[in-house]
């Protein structure tokens, strides 16, 4: 801009520039609104979708609470089917292999663990399922298969946890000396039932001198 | 360039850019005036931030409802306050971090199921319905308007979810069980021998040379503490008597004031029979006064207000009782309701009265009629009250002397003691235990050992030991820890060798027997030779009360014998003496000698740790990884 325009100039440039660029402009408008309006729509149905879920999860808690456990398992069902990426179908799979457990199907139980150790997306809440579906597996002997859930399971506050896990699976398998090392080392990493693991840290003493 | 910007400036296309840019000017800092404004803050939590406001509500509630369950119990000094700020402040980030886990896991709690707890809530009831009043009392109570309170019910209840989902579903195996059973119902059966140190003291046996050096290594046991006299001045309501000076006059117009004290009212026993107003609008509200009528029609014509009431009346709570609601008195109900039981007469029926709740027609059933007492006849009492009315007004004129006084003249009391015609008390020697010395107790031994009246040498503020009771102390004389001269605790310090020593023969004594045992002496021959008996508990179980805490521990903890085999083990008692453990057969525990009850118990137990625990470790996981910043002033 060399040359300073009046006021009339100016109007027939932006006349020029509107019929030159109107149509984008309209289009970039249209665009942009239709995005923040989108966008809007989305969250405001992932939240919609979120609170059903929720209510849903609340109505299997109350199934959970009056001890119905036949109820327990469709509303777990239902809700793992209509909410299958929602985090209320992690906490369903749980609740259902609980109550699996307790009717004594213990494969089922495995399964929704299984389920709920693959498809959460919460390192802590799958350490949960993975320290409950190896505890499962030692309970009916699968030694192998608890001891490698043990070796995937990251270095965190749930170390002593596994460590009293591996200490299970050794006395398990009758090696008693391994099993000593891991309760001592499950007792140094603040396992959560410390009374319980020197119970049986104390039932393997061995007479002095013995190492 | 400059210049052709310049005049184009002039230009309505400059003004349009102008006005678009001062936009964000215009609302940049707009919070400040709509009082949203930076707040002090404790700490921040990934970035969210905790108000120091809200951190000092939580804090306050928390101290209360320590104080309110250890009543007598709480002692401010074991509950150092910085402590428990911390921990309280711990407690908050650690609900938060909750918070935010399950917002990131997507969980979401919606308006209908808040409003559902919501009415659920019985603090927030009136007569099992909710009441919009008790709900806004309460979130005013905790500091928070409708809306913000509403939000934080809806958080606890997201962060509710997550803990049910996990805790709720943790499960336990059949093998955990019978191993939990097998260790804690483990019973092992044992002999022992104890050898008391007393055996072992020698009078005479500790040399001053020992004396001299336990005395000077363990100096921190003999030293007198920190000690102060003070001086007080206490001011008691029982001690001003608001006597004497008074005229009839004066006693008349105070029962003419407090009429009220001297008065029953008048109380009425009404029935009612209500009839509430189904949905909303007009046509509701007609349909009800239209039923109101009819029944008030079929009690003119001759039926029982009781059986009416109890067939259509919709107040569940008096239907029951043919309506009636127990004595009354004017205030206690709805204005409207009030006015038309007051202008009944005794078996009258009102017409339909419309409240809150409905339409109501009462009737009155029963009359105690209101007493008045003439000022003659209650002269003494009105006398009474009068004085200490007087009293109050007195008390409360002095302290506030007393307060000014002391201030004013910071280093001494004898001024305000003169102008008050009060006596300064001087006390013994006090150290920061004695708190049963002093009037006002802990609050007082406070206030002495503080900063400004002790280094200070200053008057204390007025302490306040009951709203009847107040005083004002400053400290007369004063006194550092000292050590205590060796002389004074010889006799303590020659019992503590003496103890060590004995603990220390029967220990070599214990040992050496051991040894015998290990080798295959029997525990009876030796028991014979030192003359004690041999003690046999026979089988007990790991928290037995009849064995001493250091004997079963150091029985639970000693290898299996095998068949036939006894196995020794040693443990020193508190008090020094020395037993001997023969462990002779350990009988496991198991779930089949546990009833319905107790196998129902253990499981309980055991999914509760185990749930609690692994949220715990949940938590910790979320701490560990969290960006926490604490604001310097609450590290302290």
């Amino acid at each position: 801009m060399t040359a300073h325009l009046t006021e009339e100039e100016q109007v027939e440039a932006l006349k020029k520039w509107w019929k030159e660029n109107g149509k984008a402009a309209v289009a970039g408008v249209v665009l942009g609104l239709g995005g923040i309006l989108g966008w809007q729509a989305w969250t405001q149905h992932q939240q919609t979708t979120a609170e059903q879920a929720s209510a849903q999860f609340q109505q299997l808690l109350m199934a959970v609470r009056t001890g119905a456990g036949d109820s327990v398992i469709k509303q777990g069902e239902l809700l793992i089917s209509r909410f299958e990426d929602s985090t209320y179908a992690v906490f369903a799979a749980l609740a259902m292999a609980r109550q699996y457990l307790e009717q004594g199907d213990s494969v089922s139980a495995r399964g929704r663990l299984a389920w709920a150790l693959a498809n959460s997306d919460d390192p802590s809440v799958q350490q949960i399922a993975r320290l409950r579906l190896a505890r499962l597996m030692l309970n009916e002997g699968d030694l192998e298969g608890a001891a490698r859930l043990a070796d995937e399971a990251p270095a965190d506050n749930f170390a002593g946890e596994f460590a009293q896990l591996r200490g299970d699976i050794a006395m398990a398998g009758n090696d008693r000396e391994s099993a000593r090392g891991y309760y001592r080392e499950a007792l140094a990493k603040e396992v959560g039932n410390a009374d319980l693991v020197r119970m049986k840290l104390d039932d393997l003493a061995v007479p002095a001198g013995t190492p | 360039m400059l210049q052709s910007i310049r005049e184009s400036a002039q230009g309505w296309i400059a003004w349009v850019i102008v006005i678009l840019i001062s936009i964000p000017f215009a609302l940049w800092g707009i919070q400040e005036y709509l009082g949203i404004g930076e707040e002090a803050t404790v700490a921040s939590v990934n970035g969210r931030k905790i108000a120091e406001r809200e951190f000092e509500s939580t804090y306050q509630r928390f101290r209360q409802n320590l104080r309110q369950q250890l009543g007598e119990a709480f002692q401010p000094d074991l509950f150092p306050e910085s402590k428990l700020r911390a921990d309280v402040l711990e407690s908050m980030i650690r609900n938060e971090l909750v918070l935010q886990a399950a917002r990131r896991m997507g969980l979401r709690v919606g308006d209908a199921a808040l409003r559902r707890t919501i009415a659920g809530v019985s603090d927030f009831q009136t007569n099992g319905q909710f009441d919009p009043r008790a709900y806004e009392r309460s979130a005013r109570q905790q500091g928070y308007s409708t809306a913000d309170f509403q939000e934080r019910i809806r958080e606890a209840l997201v962060s509710d979810q997550l803990t049910t989902a996990l805790t709720g579903s943790e499960l336990v195996t059949k093998r955990e069980l019978e191993e939990a059973a097998r260790l804690r119902d483990q019973r092992r059966e044992l002999s022992y021998l104890l050898l008391p140190a007393s055996d072992f003291v020698k009078p005479g046996g500790v040399s001053e040379e020992d004396i001299q050096a336990y005395y000077a290594a363990n100096q921190g046991k003999f030293m007198a503490p920190e000690r102060v006299r003070l001086d007080y001045l206490e001011l008691k309501l029982d001690q001003l008597s608001g006597d004497s000076d008074y005229t009839e006059e004066e006693l008349r117009a105070f029962y003419e004031d407090h009429r009220g004290e001297y008065t029953t009212p008048e109380q009425r026993r009404a029935s009612h029979i209500l009839i509430a107003i189904e949905g909303e609008g007009e046509d509701a509200e007609n349909a009800a006064r239209e039923k109101a009528r009819e029944v008030l029609k079929r009690l003119r014509d001759g039926e029982d207000f009781a059986a009416l009431a109890k067939e259509v009346s919709q107040d569940a709570g008096s239907a029951g009782q043919g309506g009636d609601l127990g004595f009354i008195e004017a205030g206690m109900m709805s204005p409207a309701f009030d006015k038309a039981l007051f202008a009944l007469g005794e078996g009258e029926v009102s017409e339909p009265v419309r409240t809150d709740f409905g339409f109501h027609i009462i009737k009155l059933t029963d009359l105690i009629a209101g007493t008045e007492k003439s000022f003659e006849e209650v002269r003494d009492k009105v006398l009474q009250a009068y004085r200490s009315r007087k009293a109050e007004g007195l008390f409360y004129k002095y302290s506030e002397r007393l307060v000014d006084l002391t201030y004013e003249n910071p280093d001494s009391l004898e001024p305000a003691a003169d102008a008050l015609g009060l006596k300064v008390v001087t006390t013994d020697w006090l150290t920061r235990a004695d708190a049963a010395k002093i009037p006002g107790g802990a609050k007082s031994i406070a206030a002495a050992f503080g900063e400004d009246v002790l280094d200070g040498g200053n008057n204390s503020e007025l302490i306040e030991i009951s709203p009847e009771d107040v005083l004002v102390l400053r400290v007369h004389d004063h006194e550092e820890a000292s050590i205590l001269p060796l002389e004074q605790v010889r006799d303590t310090v020659v019992a503590a060798l003496e103890q060590q020593q004995s603990a220390k023969l029967a220990r070599e004594m214990g040992e050496a027997l051991l040894k015998r045992l290990r080798q295959g002496e029997s525990m009876e021959l030796v028991a014979g030779e030192v003359a004690h008996k041999l003690e046999s508990p026979g089988s007990v179980g790991r928290n037995d009360s009849k064995l001493p805490r250091p004997i079963a521990q150091t029985l639970f903890s000693m290898p299996r014998p095998g068949s036939d085999e006894t196995l020794y083990g040693k443990a020193v008692l508190n008090n020094g003496d020395f037993a001997i453990i023969a462990l002779h057969k350990v009988q496991d525990g198991s779930l089949d000698k546990l009833d319905e009850k107790a196998l129902q118990d253990l499981k309980v137990s055991l999914l509760r740790t185990f749930g609690r625990e692994n949220f715990e470790h949940l938590v910790q996981n979320l701490r560990d990884a969290a960006d926490v910043n604490i604001s310097r002033s609450q590290e302290q």
